[in-house]
């Protein structure tokens, strides 16, 4: 049983994992140990209360007492090659193995050379920026799986990586570890999903590390529509050399409690990030995106952009942070919260944040609560609409707005459809 | 026969205290280091206060015992020890100098290029101030004026004795004696500070200053100001001065509160040259200065105004409470640093009321190695119905070894509310500083040009004189930053 | 006034000037003119001192002194005078803030008393008549808002204002449709006298129909190539820079 509210203690490590990575989790426990989870007093998590992940028992997720798996999410099916991660265990179709390993290079404690491969890259974006969460992770975590992907001009089809929790009766815990590299010059589309089933609160507590090297792209795509009663913590950390490219879009309409981090480094020249998510909040539902991006080399450009509409007792927590660091000369770092409130009773928080150590710089945020154009109102209402319908509509082009940078072909489309569906329930 | 008995007794009851260690001679009107009960109900004693004062201060300080001094991991400080203080000492206790010969050289260039008067010089330095400068009897004129329309102007100290009904039902309604560690020991041991009450309808025609009050340059550490605009009333309030403000007291700890009853309207300006630390930047003011203001009534208005240079670390930020519908509370700011100045300054506007608006335009200048930060926080409750805030904070840089933060806070609830916060930051244009020296003007008077320019918005925000010092202060600051 | 003598100079590792040999006297109009990339913006820059541009090597006398010596801002005093091809807007600073520190700065340095703000008031209203700008422009910032036809005028304005021994104009009439070209031309030539003189930098012809020049100097790949008098930008007109590279083939 694991209860994050106290020490972790004697978990079992899997039986197949080799000298370095027993090193690496024994160090992960020593971590996690030292910084535990944060508690109310301290400042960001008294807004962002985590308390309810601290009052349950967890199983470690497993095989057993699962229920099937929920068929979700088919559209990605027919047009990307698939990975599933169920209860953190890597699941691989036999059928869809070979069309896998024509396109990626995939490592897993089962592989051939997968181990030293693993621990050859394992920890070396997170290590030095994560905390509490990864730290957990970094202690917990059994079925780890890396993903490389080479520029060796074949078309390849995206990748769609599905992260599901399932229990038939108890709560469970799991920490997945998935290590992204993209090699030079090469581009991945990934679009991984959060979803589950249990009747009790579960934890996911997933880490993905990305190193996109020079003149790489990855295009990812993240949904989170995970069940009402779910913990779903998504912690990325990505690092990227000269000219690479990071574009990843967000959608969380799910969960109890969630929180996305991301921690993006711009390490080497001319890289760029562009970050955008979504927050569809409802009932009782508390979100944090903490979007930390570090201007370490000259002629980098990153874009965040996070947007949120909550209604019934949502919260949202968002904080943004542009680092732009000495030496980061002709940087250009844009952060863009727009938040919409649909009653009195659900609440946003935003903390754009710029810490600015160079001069030659051009380095803006905005944040915005309640703003909708009032020519676009007035407009509408001129060609018939009702003032609230109008609204609507406003409101559903500022949240579809998000599925526009997407690129993947035919996924913005998906998406688009899936925030007006959701849009709708926010309504109810 | 009467008198004389009663000053024995009393000579009798102070004996009795001198056994704990006080000064044996009441006329030196001194008192040990430390801080406890007694020294407490000693200074109440000494300033004549009326019991519920005393109750306040003694409340005051029994809850500070409790608290925990606050600290700061990225700030060096170091921990205040507060048994290290002397918390009453005479008024104008300051080393008096007799001649502008025996002061800084540096600082007297600086109070040329200020352009400030001689015999004012004299004033600030502490020196005796001679007949011709009369600074008494310029106060006391002031006052009868004022008077004459029913306000109330002067020392905090003298309010208590002749208004003390007004201090009853004022103080701590806007800073409560528990709000926050420095706010809280300064309710026990404050010491002086501005008194001003305007009346209902009136519109105060001049404005306010610091340097009218009595005993303006003997205050010490634990100031305490109480401002009130009753109904339909307006004041304008400044503060300060632009001469440095060189201090053996590292830490201030001063509160200020400004209430503003329905349809009333308090502009409170400062205009402040911290001093600046050694060249290695140790050494500058440590000001928590609790400033709040509290919109009280309808339509009343709030606005704080300040330029401050140098270094100095300031904590709790000047804020409004927007509790009237239709309130309003503004802040216009501009911190200038250079060489190895911190500054940290910021707001907080917090709106209750219905149809509430806040506007706040920070404006940071960062030169040398010296750090800037603006941390604000907004917030909106969800009867704040159509709250409405706009906020601009800019950072301008000059050279490549400074930094500029921008930490603001945003709590937002209640769906009719509309937040708007923009912040930029940029360096001086190498084609703006070209542009203007093609025209003749010297690379370091281009530099003043555009960050006057860049400040444009708030300085338009300052009272007439103080605006005039300001953009002088602003250029006697950038001084040296150009190469 | 001015002696020029083989002058290189580059823009990091780009040498644009190839060495530039010119010599303006008072009085004088001196037209170069010369394709896009040719360097002509680059020589009026340089001339003014911009840091962003090295010279390598070569000689500028201005009035006999080295120019290369003396600061943009020292230059600017000594009576240099650059009309920028796009003028920077300077948010926060007012037009007439600005031109009155200008000219005072300018005033001090030639030993002249500065001008109070009534005297100076006076004294612009004058010269904006004579560009035609409107008295509310004053108040606006330096260059914000302003359309190209505005900026162009406002160089004008100050070069009215503040009354140069050398003036250097570079594209002033790029942008300008016929009515607010014929007010440049007029503020030039209200400017010109025996005393000062005149490097009008520019593309195209029309401008020196109104300002005719003493000189013409061809500028191609950083290089003059050519010089002559009107009448040689009239042979440009028609016949276009191709026409010179093909002479000088020759």
């Amino acid at each position: 049983m694991i209860n994050l509210s106290r020490e972790i203690t004697a978990v079992p490590l899997p039986a197949t994992f080799n000298d370095q990575l027993v090193k690496y989790r024994n160090e992960g426990l020593r971590r996690y140990t030292e910084s535990g989870l944060p508690g109310k007093k301290v400042e960001h998590w008294m807004k962002f209360d985590i308390s309810p992940l601290k009052e349950i028992s967890y199983d470690e997720a497993s095989l057993e007492n699962t229920i099937p798996r929920l068929e979700i999410n088919s559209e990605f099916t027919d047009l990307c090659e698939r990975i599933d991660i169920v209860n953190g265990i890597v699941r691989i179709d036999e059928k869809r193995k070979n069309q896998l390993d024509k396109h990626y290079k995939l490592s897993t404690l089962s592989t051939r050379d997968g181990q030293e491969r693993i621990t050859e890259v394992i920890g070396s974006t997170g290590d030095d920026a994560g905390n509490y969460f990864y730290n957990l992770n970094s202690s917990l975590f059994s079925d780890p799986l890396l993903i490389s992907v080479n520029n060796d001009s074949r078309e390849k089809p995206p990748l769609y990586l599905s992260q599901m929790l399932l229990s038939d009766s108890e709560s469970i815990i799991s920490n997945s570890r998935i290590i992204i590299e993209v090699e030079e010059g090469a581009t991945l589309e990934l679009i991984q999903s959060f979803t589950g089933k249990s009747p009790q609160s579960y934890l996911n507590n997933s880490v993905m590390e990305i190193v996109l090297h020079k003149g790489s792209r990855l295009d990812h795509v993240i949904l989170q529509e995970d069940s009402e009663n779910a913990f779903v913590f998504n912690n990325l950390f990505v690092r990227q050399m000269e000219k690479s490219e990071y574009n990843s879009q967000t959608l969380i309409a799910g969960a109890s409690i969630s929180r996305n981090e991301y921690d993006i480094s711009l390490n080497e020249r001319f890289c760029s990030c562009n970050v955008t998510s979504l927050f569809l909040g409802k009932d009782d539902q508390l979100h944090n995106s903490d979007v930390t991006i570090h201007h370490n080399a000259p002629d980098c450009t990153s874009k965040t952009t996070t947007k949120a509409i909550a209604g019934g007792r949502a919260q949202g927590v968002f904080r943004g942070f542009a680092m732009v660091n000495a030496g980061a000369q002709k940087s250009d770092a844009v952060q863009q919260f727009k938040t919409m409130l649909l009653n009195d009773t659900c609440q946003v928080n935003m903390e754009p944040h710029l810490e600015i150590w160079a001069d030659d710089v051009k380095c803006s945020h905005g944040a915005t609560v309640g703003q909708l154009d009032r020519d676009q109102l007035f407009y509408l209402q001129a060609r018939g609409y009702t003032p609230s319908d109008a609204r609507k509509v406003l409101m559903e082009a500022f949240a579809a707005d998000v599925a526009e940078s997407i690129s993947i072909d035919k996924v913005n489309e998906i998406i688009k459809r899936r925030i007006y569906r959701l849009m709708g329930e926010l309504y109810e | 026969m009467e008198n004389q008995k009663k000053r024995n007794s009393i000579e009798e009851f102070t004996d009795q205290e001198y056994k704990w260690g006080f000064h044996t001679d009441i006329e030196q009107d001194t008192v040990p280091k430390g801080l406890n009960e007694d020294i407490i109900r000693l200074i109440s004693k000494k300033k004549n206060e009326p019991q519920f004062l005393l109750d306040f201060r003694l409340k005051a300080y029994r809850h500070w015992l409790t608290m925990e001094q606050p600290h700061w991991s990225h700030l060096d400080i170091p921990r205040i020890d507060f048994n290290d203080i002397i918390y009453y000492a005479e008024p104008k206790k300051k080393k008096k100098l007799t001649s502008l010969d025996e002061i800084d050289p540096q600082l007297l260039e600086t109070y040329n290029k200020l352009g400030i008067p001689l015999e004012e010089q004299k004033m600030m330095s502490g020196i005796a101030v001679d007949a011709v400068f009369d600074s008494v009897s310029v106060a006391t004129t002031y006052k009868e004026e004022l008077g004459k329309m029913g306000i109330i102007f002067g020392s905090f100290s003298e309010a208590v004795q002749n208004h003390p009904e007004l201090i009853k039902e004022y103080l701590g309604s806007v800073v409560p004696w528990r709000d926050n560690y420095f706010a809280t020991l300064n309710s026990a041991v404050f010491t002086d500070g501005s008194f001003c009450y305007i009346p209902k309808g009136v519109k105060c025609p001049i404005e306010l200053s610091t340097y009218f009050r009595i005993n303006a340059k003997g205050t010490g550490q634990f100031e305490r100001t109480l401002i009130i605009a009753d109904e339909g009333a307006e004041v304008s309030y400044l503060e300060g001065c632009t001469a440095p403000q060189r201090d053996e007291n590292q830490l201030h700890a001063a509160v200020v509160e400004l209430f503003a009853h329905k349809d009333a309207k308090i502009k409170y300006s400062t205009v402040q040259n911290w001093y600046p630390g050694d060249k290695d930047g140790k050494g500058g003011i440590f000001n928590f200065v609790t400033k709040r203001g509290k919109c009280d009534g309808d339509n009343s208005k709030i606005s704080w105004t300040q330029v401050e240079t140098g270094s100095a670390i300031t904590w709790k930020y000047p804020g409004c409470i927007l509790k009237g519908d239709n309130s309003i509370g503004e802040f216009y700011s501009i911190a200038v640093t250079t060489n190895h100045q911190q500054a940290d300054t910021g707001t907080k506007m917090i709106h209750l009321g219905k149809n509430t608006s806040s506007t706040i335009i920070s404006k940071g200048v960062s030169a040398g190695k010296a750090q800037n930060s603006y941390r604000g926080m907004v917030r909106t409750s969800p009867n704040a119905v159509n709250a409405r805030n706009f906020s601009q904070c800019d950072s301008l840089l000059i050279g490549d070894q400074c930094g500029a933060h921008t930490f603001p806070y945003i709590d937002a609830k209640g769906s009719t509310a509309m937040i708007e916060h923009e912040a930029t930051t940029s360096k001086i244009s190498d084609t703006q500083l070209f542009y203007l020296q093609q025209r003749g003007i010297d690379p370091e008077d281009a530099v003043t040009m555009i960050v006057n320019g860049f400040c444009k918005e708030v300085l338009n925000e300052l009272p007439m004189e103080f605006a005039v010092e300001a953009r002088k202060l602003l250029g006697v600051s950038l001084e040296g930053t150009v190469g | 006034m001015l002696n020029v003598k083989n002058l290189h100079a580059s823009i990091g590792e780009n040498e644009i000037l190839k060495g530039i040999s010119l010599d303006v006297n008072p009085g004088e109009v001196h037209a170069i003119m010369g394709p896009n990339g040719s360097g002509k913006s680059t020589f009026s820059q340089v001339m003014a001192g911009n840091p962003f541009y090295t010279v390598n090597s070569g000689e500028v006398l201005y009035q006999g002194e080295n120019l290369q010596e003396l600061e943009p801002h020292q230059r600017a005093r000594a009576g240099l005078f650059l009309g920028f091809q796009y003028p920077v807007e300077i948010p926060g600073v007012t037009n007439i803030y600005f031109l009155k520190n200008s000219l005072n700065a300018i005033r001090e340095a030639n030993g002249l008393q500065p001008l109070d703000a009534y005297e100076f008031n006076e004294y612009l209203g004058q010269k904006m008549d004579d560009v035609g700008m409107s008295r509310e422009l004053t108040r606006r910032a330096v260059n914000s808002g302003f359309s190209g036809g505005e900026k162009k005028r406002n160089e004008i304005l100050q070069l009215l204002v503040l009354n140069p021994e050398l003036a250097i104009l570079d594209e002033t009439d790029s942008g300008l449709d016929i009515d607010a070209l014929k007010t440049v031309a007029g503020g030039v030539e209200k400017f010109r006298r025996d005393e000062n003189a005149v490097i009008l930098v520019t593309h195209y012809q029309r401008l020196l129909d109104f300002i005719p020049p003493d000189f013409v100097h061809v500028l191609i790949d950083g290089k003059i190539v050519l010089s002559g008098d009107s009448k040689l930008a009239l042979e440009l007109e028609s016949r276009g820079y191709n026409w010179v590279k093909e002479e000088i083939r020759n």
